[in-house]
């Protein structure tokens, strides 16, 4: 636990007497994400960085995920590190549009590891022709569910939308809620969405929404919260999921009140440490709805960039290069339990949900990045919430859909 | 004095009154009591509901010193120190100087100047959110203690001012008056002669900018961004996301974050009642 | 400059200091052009490093500091001053506090009007050229036709509302402790414990009495409603008939659950204004309402009640302020949920402007404007009771 201000000071005194001596070469990071292993992750790379590179003062800077989203802006503008994380996709739109990320197509076409090994990621770093980050963790979105309750009441895998019904009314004979989820903090809902309208329109239907070419009026929208209902009404969710964070909603799902979860793979962790081993979970890809449809995933992947104002430049490029390597990323998302966007890189076989995870993704037609991040932020914020009131009152559909449409004419202008 | 002292009233119904205190406020403090209760327990007497009963260990320096050893409880405490103790001087001093002037010169800006104070001390932050932002952006302080200690300082010097100049108000005119005549400058005036006859608002002003600034979250929020530099109010926050189903460790950072205001209280008790209820008793 | 120039001694001391106060000021505002201009790397070669914000910064206040006593000194030498000493001293005074107050509260209260005009993001160009348009009264429109604004509008008028139960349960709380038993001290302290916790502190509290799966009311709830069966995995799970309430999980319960969590702090308050009011209420006038046979309710409402007007007054604006300023509450408790139905102005501003990056610069001042004018009608109204009691006073 270091003291800033201390610091500082004394580092005044120090360059005021070696004012003199080389200029030291600096590198300072801002990363946004306190989770213990997260920080963990970041934190060895960093380390390993600072032993291949012993002459590059490393400042690492760490802090909390939410909070990041709304003080990035002043980061950008001002007080630039030369490196700090944000999303990929329509996310990071509004700051390469404004100029305030920088260009680094050049590293992406110099560096053969980049250029040859993250093809499947590219279209997402990608805007306006250019490559404005490097992607060190991506994961795969599904359903996760309690083997055991699944075979103790003889069920199985479903493959189609009739099946997932099937089961669910199955599970609800006997006494089990077919889905946990807590939707206090909106987001959980919007995965929800993401594979219905995914499942129901397909990927492309789904960007154009996202991008603000299609209306949630739209009767093929209306088709996926029809499916919704349908899901409400057979496969209803925990009755308080508005009070809880998607954390306390594992609490059901490790006791055997609720048998699935439609979570991304950073929850794996969790169910464990809730107490729920191997033999009890397991994974299965969102069910098929509009048969014949290409499969479609939820992949959100998590990037660094160097904003426009950054001083160290060539350092964070250096840096870059460095955590795109196979080895860096297989290291990183070995910690945290989740897939490398390097192709070559390693992963931990010995996980039964990474290998189905890159099974998943590396088959998909398409990646979506998550609602809140391909829908610009204002657009995700109402999105959301119309979703959470869905799930709680599907009977004010067109009054949520109605606004949602406002929203979208706003926003997207 | 009302209501009549239960002294006078029959024996039944004074030990009515004494019994019904301590019912009054355990009933009145119950959710206190509670999450202090949580915060003492193991995990696992929230997991099998026991909220009311005795723990079934008592874990209090395990649950506390948890807290400290996994997370930045300690950082956040002396944040909210160091943003907490220049805002209460730099406040309490500027109006000091302030109060002086809008009290004991008689021009006509006196009034029209001490309302501005009194107004802008009333206004919702949110509508200088966005400006105070920009500004500290750019003046390049935004995510450092001093940048919001400069904030919290100028909005607090409104309130500073309004308690001060309302007590210089109530000084006896006359010492000044006679001062002057005999030719002393009227700094010397205002240090050597004002500023000890003020000593109890002072301190009584301090006491509360200290509470004021330490249970801030609003502007910490807004203005902090890095882990390092959050106060307490937003680190415990941000520690509720962490210990997710760890209600233990959550009640007893909470409780951390209260024990500085609250020993403030208790030590300095009489000028902070007399700072709350200044012009309660006036007019 | 006759005064001065009565002694030649005191004359040349006065100039001497001038001439030094002068220098020094100079030197300052040289010193804090180059730091401005060039940051610290011109002088210290420390600009890259995060840190060295925090030093440049105070670099800057110790040299206007510097430059201010400078200043102080110059002036107090200056025969003007002498001459016009009470003219000149307040101002001398004031600068300081006001220059600064001026710049963080009033200055930017007319910023946000102007911002409320236009569509922004919050962001600069890599140029520092800002990015936004004016859109003249595009943002109210769009205000006039947003649900969410109704609804926080609504939220705000229903906080205003009972918030107000504060004043009439503090009064009968201080009644009640107003004796002098052995101890009543301390029982005084310790009712007023909750308005010295932080609102955030408070908010955690109540999430947590009031979450509907372990919370202190579902534990009473479970009393009567709820047994305990095992579940299909052999768990111990309990069912309830009816399900507890989720307070904070429910639309039309939610704005009331936070608002009963924050009158807690509130009720302590206003106790404490009525407990030093009633503190000092004559005991002639007690005596005399007791002989002409006035008691309980009569005695308060004829004789006691006028002697604690001001006690109310304060009692009412502090919750007024307190009920138009529920950010902290509400962001640690719902916020602003389930779907915005316990959104207050206060914080829909705080989440369009800034929350998880939304960035609607304009929109966000748009309702602070709105939430400034609610504000200003008390504000006047507690200005206007300020300058009829100066008037009376003088």
């Amino acid at each position: 636990m270091k003291f800033k201000l201390n610091f500082s000071l004394t580092s005044i005194a120090a360059a005021a007497l070696l004012s003199t001596s080389a200029m030291a070469s600096d590198l300072v990071i801002t990363f946004d994400d306190l989770n213990p292993d997260k920080a963990a992750a970041y934190e060895a790379a960093v380390e390993a960085f600072k032993k291949a590179n012993p002459d590059i003062n490393v400042v690492a800077n760490n802090g909390d995920r939410e909070a990041h989203k709304g003080t990035i802006r002043n980061a950008l503008q001002n007080d630039s590190p030369d490196l700090i994380t944000w999303y990929p996709g329509n996310r990071m739109g509004p700051f390469v549009d404004a100029g305030l990320f920088m260009d680094i197509s050049d590293l992406w076409a110099s560096d053969p590891n980049l250029s040859g090994n993250f093809n499947a990621i590219k279209p997402t770093m990608t805007r306006d022709g250019k490559q404005w980050g490097v992607p060190y963790s991506y994961y795969q979105w599904g359903v996760y569910y309690r083997k055991d309750i699944y075979e103790k009441l003889g069920l199985s895998e479903p493959k189609t939308w009739d099946e997932l019904l099937g089961n669910c009314d199955k599970m609800k004979e006997a006494g089990v809620t077919p889905f946990t989820i807590g939707t206090k903090f909106l987001w959980t809902a919007a995965g929800v969405f993401d594979y219905l309208n995914l499942r129901t329109n397909g990927y492309d239907v789904h960007n154009e929404l996202t991008a603000g070419k299609v209306k949630y009026t739209d009767p093929r929208i209306r088709d996926t919260f029809a499916n919704w209902e349908t899901m409400l009404d057979r496969c209803s969710f925990v009755s308080t999921h508005a009070t809880m964070s998607w954390q306390d909603a594992i609490a059901p799902f490790a006791n055997g009140d609720a048998a699935m979860y439609v979570m991304g793979n950073f929850s794996v962790g969790q169910y464990k440490d809730a107490g729920l081993t191997d033999d009890q979970i397991d994974f299965f890809q969102f069910p098929e709805i509009t048969p014949g449809l290409p499969r479609a995933e939820e992949a959100p992947a998590d990037a660094f960039f160097i904003p426009a104002k950054a001083t160290n430049v060539e350092n964070a490029k250096k840096f870059l290069a460095f955590i795109a390597t196979p080895e860096i990323q297989s290291e990183w998302n070995k910690t945290i339990g989740q897939l490398p966007p390097n192709s070559e890189a390693a992963i931990n076989t010995d996980d039964k949900f990474i290998v189905e995870g890159m099974e998943t993704l590396s088959t998909a037609a398409g990646l979506a990045q998550f609602y809140d991040r391909d829908a610009p932020a204002a657009m995700a914020k109402e999105g959301m919430q119309g979703f959470q009131k869905f799930m709680l009152d599907p009977s004010s559909l067109d009054e949520i859909l109605e606004n949602l449409d406002k929203v979208q004419a706003e926003v997207y202008k | 004095m009302f209501p009549r002292p239960v002294e006078k009233a029959s024996a039944g119904v004074r030990w009515a009154y004494k019994l019904s205190l301590p019912i009054a406020l355990f009933l009145w403090l119950l959710p206190l009591l509670a999450i202090f209760m949580t915060s003492i327990r193991p995990a696992s007497d929230i997991a099998t509901g026991n909220v009311f009963g005795i723990p079934s260990s008592f874990q209090f320096f395990q649950n506390y010193g948890e807290v400290f050893a996994k997370t930045d409880a300690l950082q956040y405490l002396i944040n909210t120190l160091l943003i907490a103790v220049p805002t209460t001087i730099i406040s309490v001093s500027l109006a000091c100087l302030t109060g002086y002037a809008l009290a004991i010169y008689k021009f006509k800006w006196a009034l029209p100047l001490f309302f501005l104070f009194v107004a802008g001390n009333f206004v919702p932050f949110q509508i200088l959110m966005l400006p105070v932002v920009d500004m500290s952006n750019r003046l390049e302080i935004i995510n450092t203690v001093p940048g919001l200690v400069m904030f919290h300082a100028a909005f607090q010097t409104g309130f500073c001012t309004l308690f001060m100049r309302n007590f210089m108000k109530a000084l006896p005119f006359e010492l000044i008056e006679s001062a002057r005549l005999e030719g002393v400058d009227e700094f010397k005036i205002f240090w050597h002669l004002v500023l000890p006859l003020v000593k109890p608002a002072i301190a009584a002003l301090c006491v509360l900018i200290f509470t004021f600034i330490w249970n801030d979250f609003f502007w910490a929020s807004v203005l902090i961004r890095d882990d390092s530099n959050l106060p307490i109010t937003v680190g415990v926050r941000t520690l509720n996301g962490e210990f997710v189903q760890q209600w233990h460790l959550v009640s007893a950072a909470s409780l951390l974050a209260a024990v500085p205001p609250v020993l403030m209280f208790f030590a300095m008790q009489k000028h902070f009642i007399a700072g709350l209820t200044l012009g309660a008793t006036k007019g | 400059m006759n005064t001065a120039a009565t002694s030649t001694d005191r004359f040349s001391t006065s100039a001497g200091r001038m001439v030094v106060a002068a220098v020094v000021m100079l030197v300052c505002v040289v010193l804090l052009m180059l730091v401005s201009t060039t940051g610290m790397q011109g002088l210290l070669d420390l600009a890259q490093r995060t840190e060295a914000r925090v030093p440049t910064f105070l670099v800057r206040i110790s040299l206007i500091i510097a430059a201010l006593t400078a200043a102080f000194f110059f002036i107090t030498s200056h025969s003007y001053y002498k001459r016009n000493k009470v003219a000149i001293a307040p101002w001398m005074f004031l600068s300081v506090g006001l220059v600064f107050f001026s710049i963080y509260v009033i200055v930017p209260i007319f910023q946000s009007i102007s911002y409320s005009f236009t569509r922004w993001d919050g962001l600069y160009d890599f140029n520092g050229v800002w990015t936004g348009e004016w859109v003249g009264l595009h943002n109210y429109k769009l205000l006039l036709d947003d649900p969410n604004f109704y609804t926080s509008l609504w939220n705000n008028l229903l906080w205003l509302l009972l918030f107000m139960l504060a004043v009439p349960i503090g009064l009968f709380i201080a009644l009640f402790l107003n004796q002098t038993v052995a101890g009543i001290r301390i029982y005084k302290s310790l009712f007023f414990f909750p308005f010295v916790i932080s609102q955030v502190v408070v908010g955690l509290i109540f999430t947590w009495a009031y979450n509907p799966e372990f919370g202190l009311l579902s534990e009473i709830w479970s009393w009567f409603f709820c047994e305990t069966k095992t579940n299909i995995m052999g768990n111990l799970t309990r069912v309830c008939s009816p399900e507890p309430p989720s307070i904070l999980g429910d639309e039309t319960m939610a704005t009331y659950g936070i608002i009963a969590a924050g009158l807690w702090p509130q009720i302590a308050y206003c106790m404490i204004l009525y407990l030093t009011g009633l503190n000092n209420i004559s005991s002639d006038q007690i005596e005399a309402g007791r002989l002409d046979g006035a008691k309980g309710w009569k005695m308060l409402r004829h004789v006691i009640l006028p002697q604690l007007k001001p006690a109310t007054f304060i009692a009412i604006v502090v919750t007024v302020i307190g009920a138009l300023r529920s950010f902290d509450m509400i962001a640690t408790m719902t916020q602003g949920g389930p779907y915005g139905s316990s959104n207050v102005l206060a914080y829909y501003m705080y989440d369009q402007a800034v929350g998880e990056g939304v960035g609607r610069y304009g929109y966000g001042s748009a309702i602070a404007t709105v939430l400034f004018l609610i504000m200003l009608v008390y504000i006047s109204y507690f200005l206007w009771r300020m300058y009829v009691d100066e008037m009376e006073a003088k």
